[in-house]
């Protein structure tokens, strides 16, 4: 799931995402992890339906002009998606928070392929960086720095950002998105 | 999804689940376009101990407030943590080039999470804001075949670089352009600026020259100084130019300061604040004159020696009588003397006030007027360039130390080094006045002349391609945006529009093709100061251009390439190149200019002067020997040159007070009863860092009015208001002070036009309430004058 949300977030689509969520939704009922999760697919279900009835092509079109209002402009966003921009005083990229992912990343030996022209903390990154960890559960370094980047930084700005998204969403897919992404980080924190 | 191991903190989460949503991912995958999904790579090289290091970059703020300030990025593994200022030793020749708030904020625009991020083009309708992500080539692809397509249809006379950048420099956009146009066949010239236009017709008909500007150390030498709507507290008008008032108060010196607002420089430095309505400034010039004369404060040696048409003695042979500036000051041909009585209720100046100005301006030698540009950006904006003028010559201050020619001009640019410049050519000879750009669209081909057509009798074609360069002046900075905003709309009328920028300006919503631009800190440049500045600035890359913006020199060179220029355009040198070829030209005449090396590390060169530079010294002096560059070699009060354009009433021979249409006499004002100027807001440059929150935070978007006005109207201070006239409507809030004349309001210009559904603008930009009727001689701007009226907005 968190990679599913990692795409979502990064990239808005070139065609619809309907059929494969129809799928999804119609051969299997959800099991949330707790009730924002449940939200968060309920919306993605009402989605599925109304979605249902639009052409593919109107639907991504739809879907896409709502990912760049969200998170990418052109002008302002309604729900930036990159942590600093919640985080440090001046709400601009690249600040301190910015910074002590990009060293996290590091200690990993991850990046970004052009450093510096993209800030590290954005959303999915951030969860690419969870499920990396994830992945290297066994090690206690990893255990550790996961435990660490949960609580300094996913946790400290995911329900700001996922309010803005949810309210700031024109549909149902994102508003969805929203909900099922903060239930997702509040499980994860869950899971020592 | 989250983990290839089964877990159920929350008790759900099955593993059967987390694969289905899996299988969604597969789909997303294929459905996402080959777009890049995984964004962190491995590989990346292992936090080191260098990491903490800081690197400090030195580089430069240059927007066009006039200053040009030394900004320092500390940089830390890439990013910008901070950013400072001069910190080389502050001396009273070398004084440090500080930043104010503005750039030193500047950390805040460079990482804006708004800054535009890659090349997109328009889908909705042009205006409307709806964009989709492309590529660079697909966005160059477009410009080029757009550029060849024009070329074919209309001719090179089409396209048009709009004028004004937020983003200037030796490699900006504009200058990167104009050099791959002028290869390409030419384009659509333009003279003038948004500035000065008009001042700069009323001194090169006065005085031969728009140099007219002695250096600022000279106001240490005056004894009495008047800023004539002159404001550098807040609009800096050149670095450290209020730490030479300072230096003048200091010394000494009386400042009065002539502004219909109780500006900040009015706080800082003056001694007396004498408002004055918007668009009056003759009628106050006018009667100190008369009390120059009656009360015989004049220099008539220095009149005598040095001025055409002062008096009748010494006007041009065969010219009818009365027609000298003494004669019309006195009323000897239309029987209204100019006194103070009568400037009274035109000014809203009491007599008593002018008598006692004029009184001491006559008698306290030297003294200064320094005009700024506000006072020029009216309907008759010629006139008060030259009135001044003439008052400075009836006290005989032109060309002494500690005195001033009156009207705001360059010092000589003589004095500086010349730094060389991405050599450009147009083939085109057309031109037009800046800020006629909106007729050339609409009606260019009627557009002759007398519209400030030069270079040929009339335009051949409309502008059909426009490339606006990092600029604002596309629609925001241009007058009557409801208008402009019409205009570009209309696809039929320009075909095409690029626009490359930093933000979503309002002129950038209405780009078919958009594109990333870089700030000073991605790219190496150079930058110059106004005349007045003794130095010159390097601009360090300091950090990767942001998302996929690129600098100017890299994609005008890609887009030359697509149109087989490239090695034309490049003369196969890199960006550095070029700019190394810049101080290289600037060594060959200067030897004490520093290494390009040098430079570059250090950042600036301040050079020193042995004396300060006196304007007309020499004229003055020695006026057998230097004349001033005039037909007649004199300071022309009186000039043949403007009876030739045969528009006496608008265009008159010598300096006089005209009845402004939207002044304060017009008979609209039983509809609009309130003038409304603009100033320039300390908390931005024109419309830069508009949208910086710490500089909204500073000082907010806001209307000022009197209280009587305000009481009259029933608003509290910080009301919403709703400012109106035929032209357009804005809704911000008011400061309800005494620190603007009754009758007067001001509104800060360079806020985003923010319209809403009804077309009102939710932010308070000036321009929609401004006219594009021009100035009668320059064709220049007149974008303070305008009547409105106010009303409460919201009931309380």
């Amino acid at each position: 799931m968190g990679r599913f949300l990692a795409t979502v977030l990064r990239r808005p689509p070139a065609v619809s995402w309907q059929p494969q969520l129809q799928e999804l939704l119609a051969e299997l009922p959800m099991e949330p992890a707790n009730p924002e999760m449940a939200q968060g697919a309920g919306l993605l279900a009402d989605y599925a339906r109304q979605a249902h009835e639009r052409a593919p092509a109107a639907e991504a079109d739809l879907l896409r002009q709502d990912f760049m209002a969200l998170f990418e402009g052109p002008g302002p966003m309604s729900a930036p998606p990159w942590e600093s921009v919640y985080r440090c005083e001046e709400q601009v990229l690249f600040g301190p928070c910015t910074l002590d992912v990009r060293q996290a990343y590091r200690r990993w030996g991850l990046g970004l392929p052009e450093p510096g022209r993209e800030p590290e903390d954005h959303i999915a990154l951030e969860l690419e960086f969870l499920l990396f960890l994830t992945e290297r559960g066994s090690d206690p370094g990893a255990a550790a720095e996961r435990t660490r980047f949960l609580r300094e930084h996913l946790l400290a700005w995911i329900r700001p950002f996922c309010d803005l998204l949810e309210h700031g969403a024109n549909t149902l897919f994102y508003q969805g998105m929203a909900r099922l992404l903060l239930g997702y980080v509040l499980a994860e924190s869950m899971i020592p | 999804m989250t983990t290839d191991r089964d877990h159920t903190p929350g008790g759900q989460v099955t593993r059967r689940t987390l694969l289905k949503w899996g299988a969604v991912l597969s789909g997303a995958a294929a459905v996402s376009g080959g777009l890049e999904l995984s964004g962190l790579r491995s590989g990346t090289a292992r936090a080191a101990a260098g990491d903490k290091d800081v690197t400090i970059v030195p580089s430069a703020c240059a927007h066009n407030c006039g200053g040009r300030c030394v900004l320092k990025a500390h940089v830390k593994n890439g990013t910008i943590t901070a950013i400072t200022t001069d910190d080389e030793p502050d001396t009273a020749d070398a004084p440090q080039l500080r930043a104010c708030m503005r750039g030193r904020s500047y950390r805040t625009r460079v990482y804006h999470p708004d800054r535009l991020k890659y090349p997109m083009k328009r889908v909705g309708k042009r205006g409307e804001g709806k964009f989709e992500r492309i590529s660079w080539d697909e966005a160059l692809t477009t410009i080029a075949e757009q550029l060849k397509r024009v070329k074919t249809k209309y001719g090179h006379e089409a396209m048009y670089i709009p004028y004004g950048t937020g983003n200037a420099g030796k490699l900006s956009e504009g200058n990167c352009m104009r050099r791959l146009l002028g290869l390409f066949g030419g384009y659509l010239g333009a003279y003038n600026n948004y500035s000065n236009a008009a001042n700069t017709y009323g001194t090169n008909y006065t005085v031969g020259t728009e140099n007219t500007g002695s250096s600022r150390e000279d106001l240490a030498n005056s004894r009495f100084i008047i800023l004539w709507g002159f404001n550098p507290a807040e609009t800096v008008f050149s670095t450290n130019t209020s730490y030479y008032l300072r230096r003048a108060k200091e010394a000494g010196a009386k400042i009065v300061v002539i502004d219909p607002r109780y500006s900040d420089t009015v706080v800082a430095f003056a001694d007396q604040w004498i408002p004055l309505r918007p668009t009056t400034d003759n009628a106050l010039i006018n009667a100190i004159a008369h009390v120059l004369i009656t009360e015989k404060l004049v220099n008539q040696a220095f009149l005598d020696k040095l001025a055409l048409g002062y008096d009748e003695e010494h006007l041009p042979e065969g010219t009818p009588k009365g027609s000298s500036f003494k004669s019309y000051i006195l009323g000897e041909t239309d029987g209204t003397p100019k006194s103070p009585e009568w400037a009274e209720p035109i000014t809203g100046i009491p007599a008593a006030t002018i008598r006692k100005l004029a009184r001491e301006y006559g008698a306290v030698k030297p003294a200064a007027i320094v005009m700024g540009y506000g006072p020029q950006r009216h309907a008759y904006g010629e006139q008060p360039s030259r009135g001044l003028i003439t008052l400075q010559a009836m006290t005989g201050n032109i060309g002494v130390a500690g005195g001033s020619t009156g009207a705001m001009g360059w010092i000589g640019y003589g004095r500086s080094p010349k730094m060389g410049a991405l050599p450009a050519i147009n083939p085109v000879k057309f031109s037009i006045p800046v800020f006629l750009f909106t007729d050339a669209i609409v009606r260019g081909t009627e557009m002759t002349a007398a519209d400030g057509v030069k270079g040929g009798d009339r335009l051949p074609v409309n502008i059909k391609l426009i490339l606006n360069l990092a600029g604002n002046a596309l629609l925001n900075q241009h007058a009557d945006i409801n208008k402009t905003a019409k205009t570009l709309a209309d696809e039929s009328k320009v075909e095409f529009i690029v626009v490359s920028e930093q933000f979503l300006t309002p002129s950038a919503r209405f780009a078919d093709i958009l594109l990333p631009a870089t700030t000073w800190f991605e790219r190496n440049d150079i930058a110059t100061p106004w005349a007045w500045g003794d130095y010159v600035l390097f601009q360090n890359k300091a950090i990767e251009p942001l998302h996929e913006a690129k600098s100017a020199y890299d994609w005008v060179t890609l887009l030359a390439d697509k149109l087989g220029l490239k090695d034309k355009f490049t003369e196969g040198k890199t960006d550095e190149d070029w700019l190394r070829f810049m101080v290289e030209d600037a060594r060959k005449a200067w030897p004490d200019f520093p290494t390009y090396e040098g430079f570059k590390q250090r950042g600036v060169y301040k050079y020193k002067y042995p004396a300060p530079y006196v304007a007309f010294k020499q004229q003055v002096e020695e006026p057998e020997k230097f004349k001033f560059p005039t037909p007649s070699g004199k300071i022309e009060i009186y000039s043949p040159a403007l009876v030739k354009l045969n528009n006496p009433k608008e265009i008159p021979a010598i300096p006089k007070y005209i009845e402004a249409w939207e002044g304060p006499a017009d008979p609209l004002t039983a509809k609009y009863p309130l003038q409304c100027i603009g100033w320039h807001y300390k908390r931005r440059c024109h419309s830069i860092y508009d949208n910086v929150p710490w500089m909204e935070e500073a000082a907010r978007q806001e209307m000022w009015m009197n209280p009587i006005d305000a009481t009259a109207r029933g608003i509290s201070d910080g009301d919403q208001v709703k400012v109106f006239n035929d032209r357009g409507t804005m809704v911000l809030p008011v400061k309800v002070t005494p620190r603007i004349m009754p009758g007067v309001t001001a509104v800060p210009q360079g806020a985003w036009w923010t319209p809403d559904s009804q077309g009102i603008d939710r932010r308070g930009s000036l321009n929609v309430l401004t006219s594009q009727r021009p100035t009668p001689l320059a064709k220049a701007n007149p974008q303070h004058t305008n009547l409105v009226q106010v009303e409460r907005q919201n009931a309380r």
